[in-house]
């Protein structure tokens, strides 16, 4: 070997050392790149977790105000195109068309917003929603507090918990099960405490112009009757 | 100077940049992702924080659903072993076996489940709740709304304030203690303007450990203030 190709040998051996070092140099940054990447993909998940429960809760809230004043063409495009809903004793309606009527032909008298002297108050309150692994389901427990009325006819209290189902269809909540349990339905004038009470009455009964797709359930009366809807959750502490 | 050594310098000279180089994209690189990470955590503490507000919010709103329906067994399930619960002017109950003596024994005279013509609705609603700074305790305010009645018998409106203090542990939230003063008590037929009912002494057949720690009084004869655990969020005063 002549004395310029050891020195190029030496100088190559230099080089490529050099570059090695630099790749094991580089081995504890790209090792703190792999656990970043876990650490905000970890964030992202938690995040679209409360960033859900936040529009479902809001979806929530915003089906109360339409209730509230029947605006029932608000209301029906909240609702999958598969939906399942029952309120009360009125029976199971399935898919949107027949929710549709249930809602604006059922409870609103194919009619479009509140009429003059007619009160139809929902307060949608106390809710616990919970979005299913996989983020594309989710389950909610709230309830209602009502004032319905008509001006000289009739005032009512009523109360009742909803459990619901949701699925997320492209990229926004929907309803897809809704069922609402009466817990008591009272004359303003009487109280809960009168037997007479217990005056769900079109609530708790099959329309027959537009009848269910399937018929009440029947097992949910309201007062004096005492009925505990099931929970979709479990005991937050016990787990049972 | 010959060729060679000239060459052999110029070698020596450009490893060394070339590596002097690397070593500083490295350093600024290593900086970045430092740099990274410490707001990776502190958004992850604001998340956990979020995170802790959802949970203890469903835990106050699952109480309420449970005792709605008297189901004492979940609802003592909900608090830690060294709870402390005082509702209204019946006492202080110390432990998980006094809040089974509170709610199973005074309040649902030993049964579980709400009988045929009962109604215990007890709405929670309104909901402050403050986590405390390391994240292990937090505080919360919230107002139940409740109809309570007995058919043939009575109906009564009622309303008031809790202050609770919640504890995770496990990393599962807790009630750690829970006082509630009430409101009012009215009858449905009368209303707030005629007749208001007074609290319900500490129970004999289920004794509180200790006696109640403020005259909880409720409308008309004494309007108290329960002690909020928050500063106004303004004035921080």
């Amino acid at each position: 070997m002549t004395k310029q190709s050891q020195f190029l040998v030496a100088g190559s051996v230099l080089l490529i050392g050099s570059l090695l070092w630099e790749q094991l140099a580089a081995k504890p940054s790209s090792a703190s790149n792999e656990a970043l990447s876990a650490k905000i993909a970890d964030l992202e998940a938690k995040v679209q977790t409360l960033e859900d429960t936040n529009q479902i809760e809001r979806l929530q809230r915003v089906y109360g105000y339409y209730l509230d004043k029947k605006l029932w063409d608000e209301i029906i495009p909240l609702f999958t195109e598969d939906a399942r809903v029952e309120i009360g004793g009125r029976g199971v309606y399935v898919g949107r068309t027949s929710v549709g009527h249930l809602f604006k032909d059922v409870m609103g008298g194919g009619k479009e917003g509140l009429e003059y002297g007619t009160l139809h108050n929902h307060m949608q309150l106390q809710g616990i929603v919970d979005v299913d692994p996989g983020g594309r389901t989710a389950k909610g427990r709230w309830r209602a507090f009502m004032q319905v009325a008509a001006i000289k006819r009739s005032a009512l209290w009523a109360e009742g918990p909803y459990e619901i189902e949701y699925a997320k269809v492209n990229g926004k909540w929907m309803f897809s099960k809704m069922r609402w349990y009466p817990t008591y339905y009272v004359p303003y004038d009487k109280g809960w405490d009168k037997l007479e009470a217990q005056t769900g009455g079109a609530s708790m009964t099959t329309n027959k112009q537009y009848p269910p797709d399937q018929p009440p359930s029947g097992d949910a009366r309201p007062f004096p009757d005492v009925y505990t809807p099931p929970f979709h959750y479990k005991n937050p502490i016990t787990g049972k | 100077m010959s060729t060679k050594w000239i060459s052999a310098v110029a070698m020596v000279a450009c490893v060394a940049c070339n590596t002097t180089y690397l070593h500083a994209q490295d350093k600024k690189l290593q900086a970045r992702i430092e740099a990274l990470e410490k707001r990776g955590a502190d958004q992850n503490a604001r998340l956990q924080n979020l995170d802790d507000i959802e949970k203890i919010n469903k835990l106050t709103r699952a109480y309420g659903y449970y005792v709605d329906k008297n189901l004492w067994n979940e609802v003592v399930d909900l608090f830690a072993e060294d709870c402390t619960v005082e509702i209204a002017a019946r006492g202080v109950y110390l432990g998980k076996k006094g809040a089974d003596r509170l709610f199973r024994g005074a309040f649902g005279g030993g049964k579980i489940g709400l009988p045929p013509g009962r109604l215990f609705n007890h709405f929670q609603l309104q909901g402050i709740v403050d986590v405390d700074p390391g994240g292990r305790t937090a505080q919360g305010r919230w107002r139940v709304f409740a109809q309570i009645a007995t058919v043939g018998r009575t109906a009564v409106w009622s309303e008031g304030i809790y202050e609770d203090v919640y504890v995770k542990e496990d990393g599962v939230w807790k009630f750690k203690k829970m006082k509630f003063w009430p409101t009012y008590y009215t009858p449905y037929d009368e209303g707030w303007a005629k007749k208001n009912l007074p609290n319900n002494g500490p129970s004999n057949e289920y004794p509180p450990d200790q006696p109640p720690t403020d005259n909880a009084g409720v409308f008309p004869e004494l309007n108290m203030v329960p002690p909020f655990h928050y500063k106004n969020p303004v004035t921080g005063k």
